[in-house]
């Protein structure tokens, strides 16, 4: 405790780097470093299991023990210590494999191997696991135990995705502790003591969390494994093929391994850009759509009222023709496509059918690149460094799940967040809330000026939503801008022009000329009609011919009324999907496209970084990619489509947000304001026909504030009638206290919730009347 | 010439009223501290007394508190009440029977350390001395003792009762911490040490409640009376907590350094009639045997070092030739597997191993080697390759075992019924 006299030189800082020697050669190191990293670091690696780079070190496992002599511990002579807990020294001296170093490790792995099932020919991990491996290599070759071993749950169901075999475990409590310092959740926890110990969740209940298939990669051996991937590969037996989830718009990295052309699991592959490597499980586990048996198989058109098969060629036929009859064509959706494919639909639509008329955005979200509305673009790892995160009514877990995990790593340290809206939408972690109206968002933008302008580091997080005043307050506050999308690649749609107001490359439309000059055609210059505009034409009978790729506004668009008059009255609707939606179902030719696990391109996530998509699997046989798609669907229009993508403008043409479409606005007949959300189960997409997630769907699930429940006399877990606009949607009722009073929460892409206008009323209704997914659909297709 | 300092008047008098404590001269030493010195002056008390930590180590509490950094942050205090070591009540003893001497002490080490609050962490399973030590401490703070403005002073601090939920490892410093923040009974690695990161990341001096205890007497007499007391390298009194083959067994409050012998014999009345010692455990389950021709070893920290035992907490189990060694092995091993948290790989299966083999040792079941796999189990788990010092404790008693009574462990290995006459060792306090 001395303290340096005034006037004297401070004493030299500590230098940055120490030199120590590892089996006898001297290294130098970053101060801080743990052995057992250095040592890897110049190829003598020590086994470890409870150290994992993403976790703070616990030093349980004592397997990766090294012999250490030298400073601060010279005067004892040498000893074994545990690598993973102990930094390197200035004169340390390491010896990885000395016998006193090797024979504590060949203990601790005798001891973990005690009460070890050792079930390897009927374990998944078998050829990938730790146990085996750093037995192999560094534990005994014949255990001395010939006592009974302790006796656990061996295949313990831990929810949807996970499976826990507990004698397997070697309680690393690397879950557990995933679970605190990462997730700040605590799914999985310890129970017991000592040999008895135990993973489970708290109180056996299902794992509840959006992030549990990360524990199957950070479980060293075959304890905690998934549910999709039990029993069906092993290591050596797979292909895998890197690849990104489209799951959602953050195109978190992922190896996809399939086994005879079936994907059998996603994981993850670290980029510590996008992910920091980890995946959300809707992204993980949601593959199963892929080998699906209700995929669409071969292209359907309609006769005497009815989908009946027909070949490519008859269906490119009838949709060209159809979509060019009088009153011309609109296109809708698109966002899902690759950035090559966007491009040949915004060639398709321009130069073959001849119209503006094209809107990816067939929901809720109005732009997608931060410059395209004039404001600057964030990197995701900015929110690293962030002191100040500004959540514009937008809900991460739900939206862009992983990026959630980032936030709430940097709101455990510094970040401050602001979470601005009529619900909660940061749960996990510190955070102030700005409560508002679903139509307040820009006046309680507008009220954070100073707060954003006195922050050195801010980043706002906006999902696009809302209109040109909303655009405006995020441009006012002047922070770089991160924009999770709706779909997965609406940020490539909006670049290729998949909009009415603006060609690709953010051209304008009387800047045509380079576009003109890649695809060596001319475009239409008079603007187009957005989404809104397009279904009120269809609705009145004017569009001769709507084209729907990918997209289901019967459940996405905010005003679901508008959107089934659309297509009740479009004269030719040709819908281009994986299964038979609702609007498929509507439609008079459904043509079957691959999924994003089944073709190859480039895809633009939500900060604009530009990822590459492979082929993973082949899709059903008489599925086409989008692409090809829009190649045919071109040449039976006369047109040959050259893909090419024009060069981005320099200057971006910079466009102005009509109001997105949503319902009526004002006071209407019901007393509580309807707010429509993305949910990560719910939605009309691949989730809704994913046999891995279908434990977790939720297409209509009302979230409301305790106090709208109990004046509607409605229960957690009952049913309940919502009214409005003339229609009624029977829900699951989940009683919320993050939701402010007075607002109803329904998920944005269930079935049903837009079309009830934007005031509801509630009442109990019996649990029966909870709502089928067949019922539903057989309502609309009956047409 | 015995003093007693800490259990001064405790059979006599009901120490737990404050009225009484106060009567006796108690929380003058507070009031001496308050008014008369500042918190340095209390500090160098307590270098001078060379008083030394009464949980096991023998850490220098001095020593301790210096090593707090001094950076603003606030300061923590926890009373060590755990007490869990088979064979150790003392702190029982002294929580209910003289909460007062407890609380006063820790008002002064936390006037001297500048601490914000006090924690007392008692075991679960002391009901009783949970509920005098609240009565007690709400006393305090009614007589203006604990709580805002001590004595009218501008020192203030605060005093939490707490209980835990029954594990021997949340004595050990760091799961002690983890506990009191509500979770797990898990201990952490260090460094961090407690004095710099502790309870919740705040700098924490951990101290057995017998340690503070000695603080008013240490205040009111000064330093230097304290280290004058027996071995001047160990001064002061221990409680010792003698039990098992005795015939007064019991707590005996006797002068550092007073030989073994002595305790035995005198204090806890001898052995049986007609019985012979066979060997003592002097740390309760978690040091090496001593042995008859040990007897005269002084009993103080490093007297007890010295003979490769340990002072420890002083909780004496004594064993006599109707005890067969197997069988105390494995007794032990049946606490350490209950006990050990589980956290790492070898006291977690090491323990349970070690006692599978001496469960069936003792039931008749032995096989050829048995002897040999406890040494080596002993090996695979000690020499500080465990987390935590419960793993070294598991097979310290068990090595020296091992050692002086070979040939039982050895006769086990054949079967059949224990081929040592023994009786049930019984562990009981006064
Ligand atoms: C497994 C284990 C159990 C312990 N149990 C206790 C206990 O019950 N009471 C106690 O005072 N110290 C116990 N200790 C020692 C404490 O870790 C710590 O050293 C002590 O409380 C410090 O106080 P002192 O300096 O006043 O002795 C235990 C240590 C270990 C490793
Ligand atoms: S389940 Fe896996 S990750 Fe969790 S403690 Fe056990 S071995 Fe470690
Ligand atoms: S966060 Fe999005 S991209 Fe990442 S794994 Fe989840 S769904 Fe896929
Ligand atoms: S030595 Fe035993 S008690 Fe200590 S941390 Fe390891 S398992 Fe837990
Ligand atoms: S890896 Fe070091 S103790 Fe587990």
């Amino acid at each position: 405790m001395s303290s340096t006299p005034p006037g004297a030189a401070a004493p030299a800082p500590p230098p940055s780097t120490v030199a120590c020697t590892i089996n006898g050669r001297p290294h130098t190191f970053p101060r801080g470093t743990l052995i057992v990293d250095a040592v890897r670091q110049v190829g003598h690696p020590i086994p470890y299991y409870c150290y994992h780079p993403k976790l703070a070190p616990v030093g349980a496992c004592r397997v990766c023990m090294v012999q250490v002599e030298g400073p601060p511990v010279a005067a004892r002579g040498p000893i074994v210590t545990t690598g993973c807990t102990t930094p390197v020294f200035e004169g340390l001296k390491i010896e990885t494999m000395s016998e006193p170093a090797k024979l504590a490790r060949r203990q601790v792995l005798q001891f973990l191997l005690i009460n070890h099932p050792l079930d390897c020919p009927v374990c998944d991990k078998g050829g990938e696991c730790d146990l085996q491996d750093f037995t192999l290599g560094y534990g005994p070759g014949v255990s001395e135990f010939a006592e009974p071993k302790v006796l656990r749950r061996k295949a313990a169901d831990l929810g949807p995705f996970l499976v826990l075999d507990q004698e397997r475990c070697i309680m690393c409590q690397r879950c557990v502790r995933y679970e605190s310092e990462v997730l700040g959740e605590q799914n999985l926890v310890l129970k017991e003591r000592g040999d008895r110990t135990v993973i489970d969740t708290g109180q056996g209940e299902p794992y509840a969390g959006y992030f549990s298939g990360n524990n199957t990669e950070l479980c060293p051996v075959g304890a905690l494994t998934s549910r999709t991937y039990r029993f069906k590969a092993r290591p050596w037996d797979v292909r895998p093929v890197a690849s990104v989830c489209q799951g959602c718009s953050l195109g978190c990295n992922v190896t996809a391994q399939t086994r005879a052309g079936r994907i059998v699991r996603l994981m993850l592959r670290d980029n510590p850009a996008v992910d920091g490597g980890w995946l959300c499980d809707r992204g993980r586990y949601g593959f199963g759509h892929s080998a699906s048996p209700d995929r669409l198989t071969a292209p359907l058109v309609r006769r005497d009222g009815r989908l009946v098969p027909a070949s490519w060629d008859e269906a490119m036929a009838a949709a060209a023709g159809g979509l060019r009859r009088a009153g011309g064509a609109a296109v809708l959706g698109g966002a899902r496509l690759t950035d090559e494919e966007a491009v040949l639909l915004a060639e398709l639509t321009r130069v073959a059918l001849r119209t503006n008329d094209v809107d990816w955005r067939v929901g809720r979200q109005r732009f997608a690149a931060p410059e395209a509305v004039g404001a600057r673009g964030a990197a995701i790892a900015d929110l690293d460094g962030a002191d100040l995160v500004v959540l514009a009514d937008t809900c991460l877990v739900e939206e862009a799940p992983v990026l959630e995990i980032r936030l709430r790593r940097a709101a455990s340290r510094r970040t401050a967040v602001l979470d601005v809206g009529p619900v909660r939408n940061f749960r996990i972690g510190r955070s102030t809330r700005v409560p508002c109206p679903p139509d307040g968002l820009a006046a309680a933008l507008a009220s954070l000026g100073p707060k954003v302008a006195a922050a050195a580091r801010p980043v706002v997080i906006w999902n696009g939503r809302g209109s040109e005043d909303v655009a405006e307050a995020v441009r006012a506050l002047g922070a770089p801008v991160l924009v999770p999308g709706e779909w997965s690649n609406a940020r490539g749609a909006e670049k290729a022009g998949l909009v009415p107001d603006a060609l690709p490359g953010y051209h304008a439309l009387d800047d045509a000329a380079p576009v003109e000059a890649a695809w060596g055609a001319s475009v239409p210059r008079h603007p187009g009609r957005d989404a809104r505009a397009i279904l009120e034409a269809a609705a009145a009978g004017s569009i001769g011919g709507l084209y729907l790729v990918g997209a289901n506004p019967l459940r996405t668009f905010p005003d679901g009324g508008l959107a089934a008059a659309a297509l009740d009255k479009v004269p030719f609707l040709v819908v281009q999907d994986l299964f038979m939606t609702e609007a498929a179902a509507a439609a008079d030719v459904v043509l079957p496209a691959t999924g994003p696990l089944e073709k190859a391109g480039h895809v633009t996530n939500l900060a604009g970084n530009r990822q590459t998509l492979a082929a993973v699997a082949a899709g059903p046989g008489g599925a086409r990619s989008d692409g090809d798609i829009f190649h045919a669907l071109a040449a039976a229009c006369g047109v040959a489509l050259t893909g090419r993508a024009p060069e981005v403008a320099t200057e971006p043409v910079r466009r102005v947000l009509t109001p997105g479409g949503g319902p009526p606005a004002g006071p209407g007949g019901g007393a509580l304001r309807l707010l429509l959300r993305t949910r990560l189960y719910a939605g009309g997409g691949t989730t809704a026909f994913d046999p891995n997630l279908a434990p977790l769907r939720e297409d209509a699930v009302l979230r409301l504030h305790p106090r709208d429940a109990a004046a509607a006399g409605l229960e957690d877990g009952g049913a309940a009638y919502v009214k409005g606009g003339g229609s009624t949607l029977t829900a699951a009722v989940r009683v919320d206290p993050d939701v402010d009073a007075g607002h109803a929460e329904l998920p944005a892409h269930g079935f049903g919730p837009t079309r009830l206008g934007a005031w509801v009323d509630v009442q109990p209704a019996p649990a029966e009347a909870l709502p089928g997914r067949a019922a539903a659909i057989a309502a609309v297709s009956a047409r | 010439m015995i003093r007693h300092i800490l259990t001064d008047g405790m059979d006599e008098f009901d120490l737990t009223r404050l009225d009484v404590y106060r009567s006796r001269g108690g929380y003058e030493a507070l009031a001496k501290a308050l008014r008369t010195m500042s918190p340095d002056d209390v500090v160098n008390e307590v270098k001078v007394s060379n008083l030394r930590g009464r949980g096991g180590a023998g850490a220098g509490t001095h020593f301790k508190w210096s090593t707090l950094p001094n950076d603003g942050r606030p300061r923590y205090l926890i009373l060590n009440g755990d007490e869990s070591e088979p064979g150790s009540f003392s702190g029982r003893m002294l929580v209910q029977k003289n909460p007062h001497l407890i609380i006063e002490g820790a008002l002064l080490a936390a006037y001297a350390c500048k601490m914000a609050r006090i924690f007392l962490y008692l075991r679960g399973e002391f009901h009783e001395g949970a509920e005098v030590m609240a009565r007690a401490v709400g006393a305090a703070r009614e007589a203006g003792l604990v709580g805002d403005r001590i004595l009218g002073s501008d020192f203030s601090v605060e005093f939490v009762v707490h209980r835990g939920a029954g594990a021997y490892i949340c004595g050990e410093e760091t799961a002690i911490m983890e506990s009191l923040e509500g979770k797990r009974g898990h201990p952490r690695t260090k460094p961090p040490f407690p004095t710099a990161a502790g309870l919740y990341g705040m700098p924490t001096v951990i101290q057995n409640v017998e340690t503070v205890a000695n603080l008013a007497p240490i205040v009111a007499n000064g330093g230097a009376w304290f280290a004058g007391i027996g071995p001047a390298k160990s001064p002061g009194t221990k409680i010792c907590s003698i039990s098992g083959r005795v015939r007064r067994p019991g707590n005996y409050e006797i002068e550092m350094g007073t030989p073994l012998r002595e305790l035995l014999e005198e204090h806890a009345g001898g052995l049986e009639p007609g019985h012979a010692l066979k060997f003592i455990l002097p740390a309760g389950a978690s040091s090496a045997l001593v042995l008859p021709s040990q007897l005269d070893t002084p009993l103080d920290f490093d007297s007890m070092t010295a003979i490769r035992s340990m002072l420890g907490s002083a909780g004496m189990l004594v064993c006599d030739d109707r005890d067969c060694a197997v069988h105390v092995a494995y007794l032990g091993a049946r606490f350490y597997h209950h006990e050990s948290c589980g956290k790492c790989t070898p006291c977690r299966e090491g323990t349970g191993w070690t006692e599978k083999v001496l469960h069936r040792m003792e039931h008749g079941e032995g096989r050829p080697g048995d002897t040999k796999r406890l040494s080596d189990l002993c090996a695979g788990i000690g020499g500080r390759k465990c987390l935590c010092l419960l793993g070294d404790f598991s097979v310290t008693y068990l090595e020296s075992a091992l050692r002086a009574f070979r040939e039982e462990f050895v006769a086990h290995e054949a079967g059949g019924p224990c081929p040592v006459a023994h009786a049930a060792l019984e562990v009981s306090a006064r």
